[in-house]
């Protein structure tokens, strides 16, 4: 070393100082500190740019690490310190971290800090030493420029999302747009405005080609419309028909834009088009349609304002929705103050609003239609009747959607129904008394009948004695003293005897019928086989050959009061053989013909027979047909048969012809 | 002995004279007393008053009894004969105009031995009156009525 002359390392030294100023320089000018941290001391030394951007003053003895931390920015320490850590740990880990200063001003200084470490034997870090660059004014600007690309991004995805959307809309609409040069006098069209106008889409064309294709009354609306838009600087929209290559005549709705450049003068125009077609068919038959409905309605509306009765319409809550001329008039309101009202806003007394509310409820839970009836008060204080329908309207789902109702004033037929209520109370009232007073009468009439039959029965009675006197006396004189008489006393006495039996007969005939009438019965069985055969041997007039009487067998068993039974009998075949033409035999047919619970007994004869004018007579008491002097006769026979059947519950009658014999027939219960 | 006589109970005189001729008519030759009304015939029967002599006015063997009668109707004669011990089994004919059933019910029931209605005629009568001779003349046997001896006689 000593070989090295004073001056050598003199010039070196100063060189080396020369340059550890020029280092110190420029590191000072470019912000750059330079630290040494001895870890065992834990002493850091600095130059004067760390104790700047520190604002600390580490000094020749250096100062601890942590009054370095003290300044960085929170958000940034800790993960300055575990890259600090790491680094320390590994070898393989370089030191390096931006990071924030707090400056004492309140600002924040960038650093970017890198160091490395010099460690012992033991690979234990003992020393670390790096720089500190200021990167603020880098930072800033990167800042600046994320903020920028993100603007730029921003304005770009605004862009796209417009241009989706335009596209959306365009498509979704259906829209054909275009574009003309006026330079080129050539359109450029989308695929769309292609497929609108029937024209290939490549090739361009001019705007007269382009129009060529409108409807020939169309074309002269369509260039107007342009020229006016580029004279005003407007838009246009018209719409007109597009004579279609292969889809015929489309109506098109086109909007068209004049393009100027920065002096005004045209260089262009753009717009889009859009088939309409069915659009304006449908429109049409809206239009069709609502203007038949508006002419329907009117219809209606004439008609139901014509009519007396009420026509309306609720929604399901009871609210008007329609009320006719006729309600209004009634409610006094008109149409636009009743819709959407209440019963109880229209004026309705609670119950009466209750009620309907009610029914209108029970309408759309029955889904059937509600008749009801009222009385109600006008406004004008009189009371009138009212019969309503209130009928559900369905929609197409058949839900309930409304009430329609009609009301009638029904008050006239009301008091016609009333009056005719009480007239025919009245009626009944007169029914009543009338019934009572034949009910009256007849006990009357019964009492009276039942004191003449005894009447009758008594003096009948009581004409028997003297009869018999008179009738004894008549043969006492006939036997006694018939030697004494001449021819015409025997006569004259015989004349007395025969009209006094014929009187005795009648009296016995009186007291029969008069017994049958008033007498109490008891119905037996009687088989009639053994009652006919018991019976006919006492009346010698029909044994043969005077008579001949037939009857089929087997005979019935009959429910009956066996002497009447005789009575009857006797009386009709007694009739059969007494009333026949001289030299008849008589012949009498007993026939049975079944009616359920009762036999009807016919007794038919070859006698004389009878007119049907006379049927009605016989059953009579003294309803003679044959004068006395031809048949002896009581003309009392039929009127006991008659009288006798009748107490037995049965009806007596007779058919015939003159000249034809009789049929005299009678219903007897069976047994 | 026993009577032979033949009592009738008849307010009518001339249903008395009819039937007094009748049984003339049939050869019924027995003693007839007649009682023109029901308390005579009591009378007659109890033995009392101008009948207590029952040589005059003996006990009949039958009795032809009408119903319909003053003061005492033929059914209480029948009740009141049918009471005395002695008159118990006496033949009583009921012989009357009535054909009530109400009326031959009672008669039977108070002891009538037979109900026969007044015939209507003459011819009939006398015919009665040979049907009741052949009967109860001729084949029925009637129970001997005897006198009763009473106290006071």
């Amino acid at each position: 070393m000593s070989a090295l002359d004073d001056d050598q390392r003199r010039q070196i030294e100063a060189q080396l100082r020369d340059a550890t100023t020029r280092l110190e320089t420029i590191l000072g000018t470019a912000e750059i500190a330079t630290w040494t941290w001895d870890l065992v001391k834990d002493r850091v030394f600095a130059d004067k740019n760390l104790d700047r951007f520190f604002s600390v003053s580490a000094g020749p003895e250096g100062i601890p690490v942590k009054e370095f931390f003290k300044s960085i920015h929170p958000d940034d320490l800790p993960a300055m310190l575990e890259i600090l850590e790491r680094s320390m740990a590994s070898k393989h880990v370089r030191f390096e971290s931006d990071y924030r200063v707090v400056q004492p001003d309140g600002t924040a200084r960038w650093l970017n800090a890198r160091g490395g470490f010099q460690r012992d034997q033991n690979g234990r870090p003992v020393f670390m030493s790096g720089v500190l660059i200021d990167i603020t004014d880098r930072k800033k600007a990167e800042a600046e420029r994320d903020a920028l690309l993100e603007s730029e991004r921003a304005a770009r995805r605004q862009a796209d999302e417009l241009n989706a959307r335009l596209n959306f809309s365009l498509s979704s609409l259906e829209l054909g747009d275009w574009m003309w040069d006026v330079a080129t006098d050539l359109i450029s069209i989308s695929p769309r405005t292609a497929e609108i106008y029937g024209v290939p889409a490549d090739t361009g064309m001019t705007r007269e080609a382009m129009r060529s294709v409108l409807h020939e009354d169309d074309r002269d609306l369509a260039r107007t419309a342009a020229r006016q838009a580029v004279a005003n600087h407007t838009d246009y929209a018209i719409e007109y028909r597009v004579n279609h290559s292969t889809r015929g005549l489309r109506w098109v709705a086109a909007r068209g834009r004049p393009v100027f450049d920065a002096h005004g003068v045209i260089t262009g125009m753009m717009g889009v088009v859009q088939d309409i077609t069915e659009q304006r068919a449908q429109e049409q038959s809206v239009n069709d349609l609502s203007s038949k409905l508006r002419a329907q309605t009117e219809h209606f509306e004439t008609t139901l304002s014509n009519l007396n009765d009420f026509v309306y319409s609720f929604d399901r809550e009871g609210r008007v929705t329609y009320a006719n001329r006729s309600l209004l008039a009634l409610w006094q309101q008109t149409p636009t103050s009743v819709i959407g009202k209440s019963f109880h806003e229209l004026g309705y007394p609670d119950d009466l609003a209750t009620r309907h509310l009610s029914e209108i409820a029970q309408v759309i839970a029955t889904r059937k239609p509600y008749i009801g009836e009222t009385p109600y008060l006008r406004p004008d204080g009189s009371w009138v009747f009212f019969q309503y329908i209130f009928s559900p309207v369905f929609d197409e789902k058949g839900e309930v959607i409304a009430i329609a109702g009609t009301t009638r004033d029904t008050t006239q037929r009301k008091e016609t129904e009333i009056a005719l209520a009480a007239a025919r109370e009245e009626l009944q009232n007169h029914a009543r008394t009338l019934e009572a007073t034949v009910a009256e009468r007849t006990a009357r009439l019964q009492e009276t009948i039942g004191e003449l039959e005894a009447f009758s029965y008594s003096v009948s009675h009581d004409m028997r004695a003297p009869l018999r006197a008179m009738q004894g006396y008549a043969d006492a004189l006939i036997q006694d003293y018939a030697p004494q008489l001449d021819e015409d006393a025997q006569r004259h006495l015989t004349r007395i005897r025969k009209n006094s039996e014929r009187l005795e007969l009648l009296v016995r005939d009186i007291l029969t019928y008069s017994r049958v009438a008033k007498e109490d019965i008891k119905l037996t069985a009687i088989p009639l086989q053994a009652f006919l055969e018991n019976l006919l041997p006492q009346l010698p007039n029909l044994q043969p050959p005077l008579a001949h009487v037939h009857y089929p067998l087997p005979l019935p068993t009959l429910l009956a009061h066996e002497a009447y039974l005789s009575q009857i009998f006797s009386n009709l075949l007694g009739n059969a053989i007494k009333f026949v033409a001289p030299g008849t035999i008589p012949v009498i047919d007993i026939s049975i013909e079944d009616e359920g619970d009762f036999v009807k007994i016919r007794i038919k004869d070859n006698g004389l027979g009878i007119a049907p004018e006379h049927f009605s007579r016989i059953f009579n008491i003294f309803g003679r047909v044959y004068p006395d002097k031809k048949f002896e006769g009581t003309g009392i026979g039929l009127s006991i048969v008659k009288k006798a059947v009748q107490r037995m519950g049965g009806v007596v009658g007779v058919e015939s012809k003159l000249g034809e014999g009789s049929c005299f027939w009678f219903t007897v219960r069976k047994s | 002995m026993s009577s032979h006589t033949i009592l009738l109970v008849e307010d009518n005189e001339d249903d008395v004279f009819l039937m007094k001729r009748a049984l003339r008519a049939a050869g019924i030759e027995n003693p007839l007393q007649i009682a023109e009304d029901g308390q005579v015939a009591i009378d007659y029967l109890a033995g009392t008053g101008e009948h207590a002599d029952r040589l005059r006015s003996p006990l009949p063997m039958i009795v032809f009894l009408d119903l319909k009668l003053p003061y005492k109707s033929g059914h209480e004669v029948l009740e009141w004969i049918r009471q005395q011990p002695h008159l118990e089994t006496l033949i009583v004919i009921v012989l009357t105009s009535s054909n009530e059933t109400v009326d031959l019910d009672l008669a039977y029931k108070l002891g009538a031995n037979s109900f026969v209605v007044k015939p209507p005629t003459a011819t009939l009568l006398q015919k009665m009156t040979e049907s009741f001779k052949l009967w109860w003349l001729n084949h029925n046997r009637a129970n001997p009525i005897e006198p009763s001896i009473k106290a006071a006689d």
